[in-house]
């Protein structure tokens, strides 16, 4: 299946495709499919489920998007509680309604849904101002192939009673169990924001003002990088109280501006659609991905060591490189060990995306061993996700 | 417990003969943390020179099938380094430095001794800081934050502990040592870290952490607000809320709170409130003052009759002094005092006041209420005298009245000070059967023994509701 404007030619071929349209209606299939032995892959919009590698097997499909009500709203509590099939755009207009909002960026928010967002468990590019998806989930409920029903976390902000089995979920791609609900904490709509892109002609100018800013004790919303080597465009923004928002347009252009050369600010909406075309990020290049989580200081280091497309968050550390065609399993290992070179000293590690080698190989053997152990405790008969690539497993 | 002969000296020859103790007087300090009413035996007590000791000691106490239980400065109040089983007590308190703080990069690696306000200090410098406040914090550990995944009055706006987490080193179990992230986002694999945060030392020992430092703010606004009940200065918080106002911090006394200050320290606090609301927004100084103003007069609406908006830092203290001053003032006026964490949703905070004065009615013993107002923490306290059997019996009572409220109302038993065995046997009923039985498997995956803080988080499998209430703890192994 690969759906309109989805980048990636990886189809899922599974033997069956089901489409519920309430939780017990999933259930039912999730229940019969398991007792069969047959592989369920649970899925969202599909948009990243190419991700973490490729699906090598599926006997069904399970399409969540028709499972899309709102549970709870609760504006007072800054709480919401939806089915996992609500898309991100849904979601998004039923938050605005009240002034409010989750902010995460992603290309498809008329696709992607809210399940699929905390299975993948990434993150765009205001994490660096107001964390993560996994940041703001609170609870979900959870249906095990077994007919175990796990309701996890719980509605409010505070919650330590337990092992945290809900963080569990988010980037476990669909391999501990099929997320039905998800409870999010929300915010009030910034009432204003600003963007700007600053060109760069070197990976270490890039470095210096990420440095500064780093040290500058200003809130950016998002820091991101875009280029390749030589031709970097780094896109800072803001947001706030409007007295906030200008103190730090100034702030952050002057710092900027020392190293590089202003191509443009955005202001009020035109920083929302500025965001929006940066939300794409590197999932419209074709071919694999190789993420390298590096710490922030030390990002010229790796910027250096690749000519390919690099799509970084600066703050998070996290930088995608794309060599925009595909490539074999040994020019993936290849790539990872040539990155890893750099990263690896410098505290950070590489993993491959959507690439025909799986993350587990690259995934230390303690880590493994306990991420084995976790997956078969929610799913025994290892059927879910089980033809899918995942995530160090 | 006995204990094999012949332990002793060869954790000695990994420590140090001066840090393994065993002598009953050197043992005592360690029966119990903050929670001092269940008290534990260990057999011994490990300090530690380096955390490469914290491997091969574990190791050592796993092929003797010596129960081991980690513990940091001891503030913990969940009973979460309460050495039930006895056992061995691995003091890591001693591992207190701060191997990097990296202003650019925004994050710090620290031992899991250092103590939670030495980092902050240490970062100020850089105009950073880490960000979770637990009250306890001149003295509680990053060790302990992480183990009982802290917070503080400043969640609301910053999140707890796990949110500031970036990475972890961790003795397992088995004496393996797993890394699981580092200075940077998105290691592969599971969320371990979560995992591992909150976990009360239950699935490993933690050795390193790495954090997430958070730039200092720039300026405060901090206001008192006094209305004539709990129920305006809850709708006072809702229409800040609804006007889009975050503020960092919330916190609500109620009546019987603000005349225990009063008596004991005498500040000036308008004792005929019903509820006295601290508010404190931060960020730049640019429109601070707006801000200040919006909540304000959004507190005027809902019937404050007292609004004091700080002027100066002096002016900030004084208005945070009483808050800080509760716990104190409480101790003060009342022979013995039980506190507690629940949280509930928000809007349910009156409902939750209607409760306390009916337990209060019942069990004929006195409740005052702090509230980290904004997220529906509460912090109810039970005026009590332990001399007197039936006081305190009534207190267990209301205490499990409590937990239970907590978890009709949709709220948690616990939002900061962890499970521990002060809440072990509630467990079942918050989290479900389903949820802890996952949770016994994770946890009998990564300790097949059951060495690692056992009789802590997970309820054996014939545990009763209500068995803390009894403040005795039966612990099956």
């Amino acid at each position: 299946m690969t759906g309109p404007g989805i980048p990636g030619d990886i189809p899922v071929k599974a033997s069956a495709i089901a489409e519920p349209s309430s939780i017990d209606q999933a259930l039912v299939r999730l229940r019969d499919a398991a007792a069969s032995g047959a592989l369920v892959v649970p899925c969202g919009g599909g948009c990243f489920i190419n991700l973490p590698g490729p699906v090598r097997q599926a006997d069904l499909l399970l399409l969540m998007g028709g499972i899309n009500h709102p549970v709870l709203y609760e504006p007072e509590e800054l709480v919401v509680r939806v089915e996992a099939g609500m898309s991100l755009a849904g979601l998004s207009v039923m938050l605005a309604a009240k002034g409010q909002e989750v902010p995460w960026d992603f290309p498809w928010p008329e696709r992607q849904t809210v399940g699929g967002i905390v299975a993948s468990g990434l993150a765009g590019p205001r994490r660096a101002g107001a964390g993560s998806p996994r940041n703001h989930l609170l609870g979900a409920t959870v249906a095990l192939p077994d007919g175990r029903i796990l309701h996890t976390g719980s509605r409010v902000m505070k919650n330590v009673a337990g092992y945290d089995l809900t963080r569990l979920l988010a980037g476990s791609f669909g391999s501990l169990g099929v997320i039905l609900e998800a409870a999010f904490r929300v915010r009030p709509i910034p009432e204003d924001s600003w963007g700007v892109q600053v060109r760069y002609a070197s990976a270490q100018g890039v470095a210096d003002t990420g440095a500064e800013l780093g040290r500058s004790g200003l809130g950016l919303a998002y820091l991101e990088l875009r280029g390749s080597a030589g031709d970097y465009r780094l896109c800072a923004g803001v947001e706030g109280m409007r007295e906030e928002v200008e103190a730090q347009r100034m702030a952050v252009l002057a710092m900027m501006a020392r190293g590089g050369q202003v191509e443009g600010e955005h202001r009020g909406p035109a920083a929302g659609n500025f965001l929006r075309e940066l939300a794409a990020g590197p999932w419209t290049e074709p071919g694999p991905l190789f993420r390298v989580s590096i710490p922030p200081d030390r990002l010229a280091a790796v910027l250096q060591a690749s000519r390919d497309q690099v799509f970084a968050s600066v703050m998070s550390g996290v930088a995608r490189f794309s060599p925009g065609r595909n490539l074999t399993p040994m020019e993936v290992r290849d790539q990872v060990a040539e990155l890893g070179r750099v990263a690896g000293p410098a505290g950070g590690w590489v993993v491959p995306e959507r690439a025909p080698v799986g993350q587990e190989e690259f995934t230390p053997p303690a880590i493994r061993k306990i991420n084995q152990g976790i997956r078969k405790i929610f799913d025994p008969a290892g059927c879910l996700s089980a033809g899918r690539s995942t995530p160090g497993a | 417990m006995n204990l094999p002969a012949g332990l002793a000296g060869e954790l000695g020859a990994i420590v140090g003969p001066d840090n393994v103790r065993t002598a009953m007087e050197d043992l005592m300090p360690f029966e119990c943390d903050a929670l001092t009413h269940i008290k534990g035996s260990p057999g011994l007590v490990v300090m530690f020179r380096s955390g490469e000791e914290v491997a091969p000691v574990v190791r050592a106490l796993g092929r003797a099938g010596i129960p081991f239980t980690a513990r940091g400065a001891g503030t913990g109040l969940a009973g979460g380094a309460t050495p039930v089983c006895g056992g061995a007590v691995l003091v890591l308190s001693r591992l207190k430095r701060i191997i990097e703080l990296n202003p650019e990069g925004r994050y710090a690696v620290v031992e899991p001794g250092v103590v939670n306000s030495e980092l902050t200090r240490a970062a100020e410098k850089f105009g950073l800081c880490f960000a979770p406040d637990p009250a306890s914090q001149s003295v509680c550990t990053i060790g302990g934050n992480v183990a009982s995944n802290s917070g503080g009055p400043h969640t609301l706006k910053y999140g707890v502990t796990c949110d500031h987490v970036l990475g972890l080193e961790v003795v397992l179990p088995d004496g393996e040592i797993a890394v699981l992230g580092g200075a940077c986002e998105d290691a592969p694999g599971y969320d371990l870290r979560a995992l591992i945060t909150g976990s009360e030392g239950t699935l490993g020992v933690v050795t390193g952490i790495t954090v997430r430092l958070t730039p200092v703010p720039r300026a405060w606004k901090t206001i008192l607000a006094a209305f004539h009940s709990l129920e305006e200065a809850s709708r006072a918080v809702s229409a800040m809320i609804s006007a889009g106002i975050i503020p960092a911090a919330l916190e609500i006394m109620d009546r019987r709170i603000v005349k225990a200050v009063e008596e004991s320290f005498k500040l000036g606090l308008p004792v005929e409130a019903g509820a006295i609301l601290i508010i404190e927004m931060d960020g730049l100084p640019q429109g601070m003052d707006r801000a200040g103003e919006s909540a304000a007069s959004l507190c005027r609406g809902q019937g404050a009759f007292i609004v004091k908006v700080a002027k100066t830092a002096e002016e900030r203290a004084g208005l945070w002094l009483g808050r800080k001053k509760a716990g104190a003032a409480v101790g003060r006026v009342s022979p013995s005092y039980a506190t507690h964490d629940v949280v509930v949703p928000r809007t349910r905070l009156p409902e939750a006041a209607r409760r306390f004065a009916g337990m209060e009615s019942q069990y004929g013993l006195r409740i005052g209420l702090l509230s980290h107002g904004g997220d529906g923490n509460l912090h109810p306290f039970v005026f009590y005298d332990e001399r007197d059997p039936a006081q305190a019996e009534a207190r267990i009572r209301v205490s499990r009245d409590i937990a239970r409220m907590a978890i009709e109302l949709g709220g948690t038993i616990t939002g900061e000070h962890g499970i521990g065995v002060d809440k072990i046997g509630f467990m079942a009923e918050q989290v479900g059967a389903d949820d802890l039985g996952v949770m016994r498997a994770i946890r009998d995956h990564l300790d097949p023994a059951g060495l690692c803080n056992p009789g802590k988080v997970i309820p054996p499998f014939d545990s009763s509701p209500g068995l803390v209430a009894q403040g005795r703890p039966e612990v099956k192994r």
